[in-house]
Order: structure tokens, then sequence, then C-alpha cells
């Protein structure tokens, strides 16, 4: 319930932004894709935990299973 | 003295204009620059446990995996071009049990993979498609992929919409890197096991469908939600897996042929003051064998002297068990499905590291450009004793074409 109150406070506060503005959300590390270290992290969890992690590369497409 | 200074004018406007190179119309505006970058990687993983599914839940687990990778993105005008290669050469103490022959074929194996994709890009509808398909091989797996997906961005950039269907035709036959067959045999079962034909069926078909929405909440806020469903179909069992009764007799495990997957994540990245970006994600997920998983994470990255960034990671995850598992010795052989993989036990997991990113300022453009390099540690621990050391180190490197 808190994170949903949070969330629509932040969607509440949404804003167009002048060019000159986007310089913060713009940056490299504010992407929401993941780097190779990343990547191959997710793939491992994917491996060794139930779940499918978020947005991972890997659904199937291999063993996992040594 | 004034009008000969006129005509001069007048002149010197009419001699200008008529050696003058008309404007460039702007449908013959030269196409931007060809653009290739390509991504070095290589991943070491080190793992330690005692819970190995090939001897039926206890037993050496220790696994090394080291994985060079390349990747290529070239675009030119609308389109991307994307490759994707590598392998994963694996060396496993648990697989070698598969045959109880120490230091046997089985203990080596190796992943080689290739994806390709083509993005197609309309920037007058801010719409972008992609197409995609790979292959990925391993001793007793043949993975065939294709993937569709399309993006959807807003004109002033604050918002994406995207979807995406990923397809997978698995074949779980041995033998396509075995030096005496080089082609699918059978499946393989553990050696004292191998008078029984445990499972007609030898394929398994995935479908998972991805989205995606991100919104820029203000100059300091982006957040983004990713539903994704998965349904999973054919052998979902590992053929090799043993499973020791109660009355002592031996199986391999048997799970469902279908499972379907459901998982929503929630993302939010924030910039603090002038050199900080805290990134937090909170997942969860659930499917129909019965596992019910949440996970929490933060990355935090410290930009120093616009050359460095320094990224602590962070990540929380627990689970529930399916109620197919059991562990070594307590499964019946009247159960419907039964595994003693602890990988679908109750357990909680952390994960704990460190990225340092170095991306120099390159104020002279040249064609070829080693723009910066990552490395990554993680440690990665389970509560039933299972820990991992994952290191990854990538190159970045672009050519540009005028």
């Amino acid at each position: 319930m808190a994170i949903l109150l949070g969330f629509c406070s932040l969607m509440a506060s949404c804003t167009s932004l002048k060019p000159y503005e986007m310089v913060y959300v713009k940056d490299a590390e504010m992407q929401m894709g993941d780097e190779a270290g990343k990547k191959f992290e997710n793939y491992v969890q994917s491996i060794r935990e139930g779940a499918m992690p978020a947005a991972s590369q890997k659904a199937s497409g291999g063993c996992g299973c040594n | 003295m004034v009008r000969i200074k006129k005509r001069f004018a007048l002149g010197c406007f009419v001699l200008s204009n008529c050696f003058a190179q008309a404007q460039t119309p702007p449908d013959s505006i030269p196409p931007p620059p060809s653009k290739t970058e390509i991504e070095l990687v290589y991943s070491h993983y080190i793992q330690e446990g005692n819970h190995s599914a090939v001897t039926g839940g206890e037993g050496t687990e220790k696994l090394m995996v080291y994985g060079p990778s390349f990747n290529l993105k070239n675009t030119r005008k609308k389109r991307t071009l994307t490759l994707n290669l590598g392998s994963d050469l694996i060396t496993s103490a648990s697989t070698d049990r598969i045959d109880f022959v120490m230091s046997s074929a089985s203990k080596h194996d190796a992943r080689n993979y290739v994806n390709a994709a083509y993005t197609l890009k309309s920037e007058k509808r801010g719409l972008s498609f992609t197409g995609g398909a790979g292959i990925s091989m391993e001793s007793d797996y043949l993975s065939l992929s294709q993937t569709l997906g399309i993006v959807k961005t807003d004109k002033h950039e604050l918002r994406t919409l995207s979807a995406s269907l990923q397809a997978f035709n698995d074949d779980l036959r041995w033998g396509r890197l075995n030096p005496d067959y080089y082609r699918p045999v059978k499946l393989v079962y553990p050696i004292e096991l191998r008078k029984t034909e445990w499972f007609d069926e030898y394929r398994r078909q995935s479908y998972t469908l991805k989205m995606g929405w991100t919104q820029v909440v203000n100059k300091r806020n982006v957040v983004g939600i990713f539903p994704e469903f998965g349904l999973q179909k054919g052998l979902l069992s590992t053929p090799f897996h043993r499973i020791f009764f109660q009355d002592g007799e031996k199986a391999v495990e048997k799970l469902p042929d279908k499972r379907l997957k459901g998982l929503a994540a929630f993302k939010w990245n924030r910039f603090v003051g002038g050199r900080t970006i805290i990134k937090s994600t909170l997942s969860a997920y659930t499917d129909d064998w019965g596992i019910v998983s949440v996970s929490v994470e933060n990355e935090t990255a410290v930009k120093f002297s616009g050359l460095f960034t320094l990224v602590p990671h962070l990540r929380f995850y627990a689970q529930k068990a399916s109620p197919y598992f059991a562990k070594k010795g307590l499964h019946t052989s009247d159960e419907p499905y039964f595994t003693s993989d602890f990988d679908l036990s109750k357990f909680h997991s952390y994960k704990a590291g460190m990225r340092l990113k170095y991306y120099p300022r390159n104020l002279h453009p040249r064609r070829w450009l080693v723009n910066g390099w990552n490395l990554d540690y993680a440690l990665y621990f389970r509560s039933d004793g299972l820990s991992a050391h994952i290191f990854t180190l990538s190159f970045d490197l672009s050519f540009t074409k005028t």
C-alpha cells in the first residue's frame, strides 16, 4: 500500500521537461537497461533460483543443470 | 560618392549570389554516420555447494564457468543490427557424477551461442520494431530462439512503452558436442538408471511475453514497471537428476510438463545531488509449480572526477518452496511429481558486489575509440549453503564511419 501511495504521488508530480532540463534523466546511469556484469548475474540467478529475474535475457535456451 | 558605394554594394551582392551554392534541401542532408559499437566481455563464475540434484540433493555442486562473449551493434540511419556470440566453458563436479567416473567426459561441457537482431526505427512515429533469432548449443541441449519486439517513445522522450515476445524451441538430447557422435542421440540418464526409458518427450517449448513502461517523472526521477508472463511445455524435468525414495528405490526427477510463470518488477532510478544515482528494483514472481518469490535490489552509482564511477550493489531474494520438492530420501514413489533440486526449495539469497567503471571524456573524436571499461564482482550466497563468486570484465569500443 505504501509503495502504491508513493507511486501515485510520484506520478502526480509528472511534468514536461525542457531539453536543457533532461541532463540528469539522459545520464547513462539513469537508463533502465543492464550492463554486461548485471546481465551475467541475472543469467546466474535465472538458473540458481526458481523465479525468472526481471528483464533478464534468458527465459530458456540453456540447461543450467550443473 | 554615396551612389558609387550603393552600386558597389549591389554589385557585390549580385556577384556573391552568382557564385553562392544553393542551400542544401532538407531531403538531401547527408545521412548520419554509421556507428559500430563493440563490447568484449569476459565473465567468470566459481560455485561451491553441497546439494547437487544430480546426486539426489546431496553432493558437491562445485562448478566453474569461463565465459568470453562478443557483442556488436551497428547503427546506420534508421536501422540497427546487433550480434551477440559467446561461449561458456564449464567444469562441473556434479555432472561428473552422472556416470560416477570421475574426471570423465561429463566433467567438461560448453555452451556456445549466437543471437542476432534487426531493429528498424520510425522517428516520426516514435516507434521501433525488432526481430531476432538465436541458437544455443550444449552437449545435452539445443535451443533455437525467435524474438519480436516493439517500442513506442513519446515525442518529448519522457515515456516509453515496450512489448516483446520470445519463443524458444529446445531439444534435450545429448551427444552434439561428443566426438563419438556430433549429433543428438538420446536423453542422458544417471548410469545405474539407464535400463528404463523414463521420458517419451525430449523437446521443450518456452514462450515469454515481456512488457515495459517507463516514465520520466521529473528532472531527477525515472520509474518503470515491467510485467512478464512465461509458458513452458514439454520435458521440463532434467533427465539426469536422481531421486532417492524413502524405501531406498531410485528414479529420475519428474516434474509437470507445463509451467505458467508471472512476474512484475518496479524500478526507480533517482539522481541525487550532482554525482549520485540510486537505482532500486522491487520484483515479485509466482508460478503454477507453487514457487512464490520477492526480491529487492539496490545499486548506488557514485561518479568520481567525471572518469570513474563506483557502483556498490546489494540484492535480497526470498522464495517459497515448490510442493514437488523434498530432500533426499523423503519422497515416496506414489507421488505424482518429485524433485530434490534445491533450486526449487525454500531459501533466501543475498548478493553483494561492486562495479567499477572507467569512461574518460573523449575530446578528440577518432574513428576508432576505446570508450571505457567495466569491472564487476559479486558474492552470491544462498541460505542452503550454496555460494558463488561472479566476475565480469568488459571493454567498450566504437568505430564511426563518416
